[in-house]
């Protein structure tokens, strides 16, 4: 065995535990529920094949298609909105002013509050009666919605809710924006361009393989969007907020229904695939890796 | 030969050690409230005292009721207790996917009489606990809904505090009177049917509705002119008094009426605030009410009101069981253990805890101890209870959600149901085999 050959063995040997892991505990799981899909399966009996039965019910289910649209919802706005708020202030923070730090931690404080305290407390924000944010409208003589009691505000909160959690994506596009070369800025200061400009032309390009990276992953998270609608509505009022995520975690645990919990996880799996695949090859054209 | 003496005696001493070592049981419970808690590690305690050839180790298991995934994951990785105490109408359904042993058998393995044994339960807690003529369970408590209504605000709108309403059409009146409203904002509601105990089961039954028909094993509340009409009614509430500033008025409590689960943290009761005068609830709303509410609290209970031309009130009982779950290793001592706490323990449990029993023999000790209880006890005896099926807490939640249906006015009441009952009676079809 070749020197180069035996330490790449010793390189394995060191990434086993983490690609045994993976293979066990993700995508074993991933296989055998594609196989369960297309079955009656309720755990304790063994799984009866039914073929693509499942598939074919989910759309003649009222309630699946209410939460699919729900959860398009959901993707359509937490993910553009998520990045719209962490680059904003990605670029406060970027900025060399005095006690930059604190104003760093602070912005990062509110991701490490477990979600059901934050939940609960983002309940209270949004009481239509005696929460802050109508408090506060109502001294601009604004009558605020009923937020979480409303139908048609419901889902809308929950993304306003979500963006607490925007400091980790924050703190990510902020180290991204402190590799540019401070020259180009000057440069670009010196040939007359404005801020806009400067943003679009420089900026950006430069953050965009981590925009690349917080698309996927933030896609992926809100197809998934489950415990902040669990906490704060549990799907109501008349499911309007139900996720699904939600309705999958309904079917396999009160139910025991886990073959029809199965393809829609599958339907998930299969839309955060395609995605991904999009965003993969649309990247060519707009991130920027460097010359 | 004096080593054979030794060798002797060393195995005689060996197979009494043996012999001595008691048979390990574990009971799987989530009852967390410690005055319930205490009143079942006493009962354990007396009964590994007398049979020191059993012992029972209890361990607290939180968790919801019809969300059994610990147990489950248990039991698929053999590692599940040898008794579980259990939401009593998921028996059926747990029965049906074979995650319980059949307990009948142990019992009468272990020499009891289950004809006799299922005589000293109240009938409906003894059905629930059957599935296809097989006993699965043994009941534990019970309880009970009825109105309760804030005397103080009876008076303050003029009504006679002695003189709950007794049919729907008074309660009605009687809720326009006790509501008060400043600008879009309520200040006081009066009464609002689906909040509190006020389920889909509750009013089908006051109207004098039927969900299932056992005999043709049929689910026939979407025919049921009694039930459209019980949800008709809850619909003009919402009409009257506007679902989305009710909505608004509860959440503002932290509570929410027509979400699932909202508010595992306790929410403010705006009942005991005084802020609704009326509310179905169950007879647990006693304790908090000792413990919650204002001292000058004034409250009354009374039946659940009925339609004029019904003529009586119903209520309708849930509770818990007892269970083996399957692959306990243990199911002869475990089927012991649990014919002891569903006699003995839930007698000492109804008087210790204020839980309604659902032994005939613990009931007057427990009026006896709890005279504010005779109305739920009483009620016992008209009590309905939910069909045990396998689909029961599909069941539920399709109910739930035809009356949001209704109530938001996506559906009217007929169609709702309609759809509710086609969804669930096809998954019934599936598990009996048709």
């Amino acid at each position: 065995m070749t020197h180069r050959k035996k330490r790449a063995w010793i390189g394995v040997l060191f990434a086993l535990p983490a690609i045994l892991g993976l293979v066990i505990l993700k995508i074993y799981p991933i296989i055998v529920s594609g196989f369960y899909s297309l079955t009656e399966y309720h755990i304790t009996v063994s799984p009866e094949w039914v073929g693509i039965e499942n598939y074919k019910n989910l759309f003649s289910d009222p309630l699946f298609i209410k939460s699919f649209s729900n959860t398009m919802y959901y993707l359509v706005l937490l993910v553009p909105l998520g990045l719209v708020v962490g680059i904003c202030l990605a670029l406060l923070l970027v900025k060399d002013i005095k006690g930059i730090s604190f104003f760093r931690s602070m912005v990062y404080l509110p991701s490490i509050v477990p979600v059901y305290a934050f939940a609960t407390v983002a309940l209270w924000f949004f009481n239509p009666y005696f929460g802050l944010v109508n408090g506060l409208l109502a001294r601009v003589g604004i009558n605020g919605p009923l937020w979480v009691a409303d139908e048609s505000w419901v889902k809308f909160t929950l993304v306003l809710a979500a963006q607490w959690g925007a400091g980790p994506t924050a703190l990510l596009f902020m180290a991204s924006m402190k590799d540019i070369p401070r020259e180009l800025y000057e440069a670009a200061t010196l040939e007359g361009a404005n801020a806009w400009q400067k943003f679009w032309r420089i900026t950006f390009p430069f953050i965009s393989p981590v925009t690349l990276y917080y698309l996927i992953t933030s896609s992926i998270q809100a197809l998934q969007f489950f415990d902040m609608p669990n906490i704060m509505t549990g799907g109501g009022p008349n499911n309007a907020s139900l996720s699904l995520g939600m309705y999958i975690y309904r079917h396999a645990f009160r139910y025991t229904n886990m073959g029809y919990a199965s393809a829609m996880s599958w339907i998930i799996f299969i839309i955060a695939l395609i995605l991904s695949f999009v965003l993969f090859r649309t990247s060519m054209k707009w991130v920027f890796y460097g010359e | 030969m004096k080593r054979i003496g030794v060798l002797v005696i060393f195995a005689i001493l060996l197979i009494s050690f043996l012999e001595a070592e008691p048979v390990k049981i574990v009971f799987w419970h989530n009852m967390s409230n410690p005055v319930d808690r205490k009143s079942i590690e006493e009962s354990v305690q007396m009964f590994n005292e007398r049979n020191p050839n059993i012992q029972v180790e209890s361990i607290l298991v939180p968790g919801s009721e019809t969300e059994a995934t610990k147990l489950m994951t248990a039991i698929a990785g053999g590692t599940g207790p040898d008794v579980y105490y259990l939401d009593r109408f998921t028996v059926a359904q747990r029965a049906y996917y074979q995650q319980l042993e059949p307990l009948g058998k142990y019992l009468e393995q272990i020499g009891i009489d289950i004809e006799s044994l299922k005589k000293q339960f109240v009938d409906f807690a003894i059905e629930e606990c059957i599935w296809d003529e097989t006993l699965y369970a043994l009941p534990w408590d019970t309880d009970a809904r009825v109105l309760y209504y804030n005397k103080k605000h009876f008076k303050e709108a003029g009504l006679d505090p002695e003189k709950p309403p007794k049919t729907i059409e008074e309660l009605d009146e009687y809720v326009d009177k006790l509501t008060k409203k400043a600008g879009n904002r309520y200040l006081r509601i009066g009464f609002v049917p689906w909040v509190g105990q006020g389920w889909p089961y509750t009013w089908g039954w006051a109207f004098g509705g039927e969900f299932y028909d056992p005999e043709n094993q049929k689910l026939i509340f979407a025919e049921d002119e009694n039930i459209i009409k019980s949800l008709e009614w809850q619909k003009t509430y919402a009409d009257k008094y506007g679902i989305r500033e009710l909505e608004a008025f509860f959440s503002a409590f932290g509570m929410s009426f027509t979400g699932a689960n909202v508010g595992s943290a306790a929410p403010i009761d705006p009942f005991l605030q005084g802020q609704l005068s009326m509310r179905i609830d169950g007879n647990w709303l006693l304790a908090q009410i000792r413990e919650l509410a204002p001292k000058d609290f004034e409250y009354g209970i009374a039946p659940i009101p009925y339609p004029e031309e019904i003529g009586q009130s119903t209520t309708w009982a849930g509770g818990w069981s007892l269970v083996i779950p399957k692959g306990a290793k243990h199911p002869k001592e475990a089927a012991e253990f649990i014919h002891y706490m569903a006699t003995e323990g839930q007698i000492k449990y109804a008087v210790d805890t204020a839980h309604l029993p659902t032994i005939k023999e613990a009931v007057p000790e427990f009026v006896e101890n709890y005279p504010e209880q005779k109305l739920f006890a009483d009620l016992l005896t008209v009590a309905k209870s939910r069909p045990p099926l396998p689909v029961g807490a599909l069941l539920w939640d399709e109910l739930v959600d035809a009356r949001n249906y209704v109530l938001y006015g996506e559906k009217d009441a007929a169609t709702a149901l309609k759809d509710a009952q086609d969804k669930v009676q096809s998954e019934l079809n599936k598990m009996l085999g048709k």
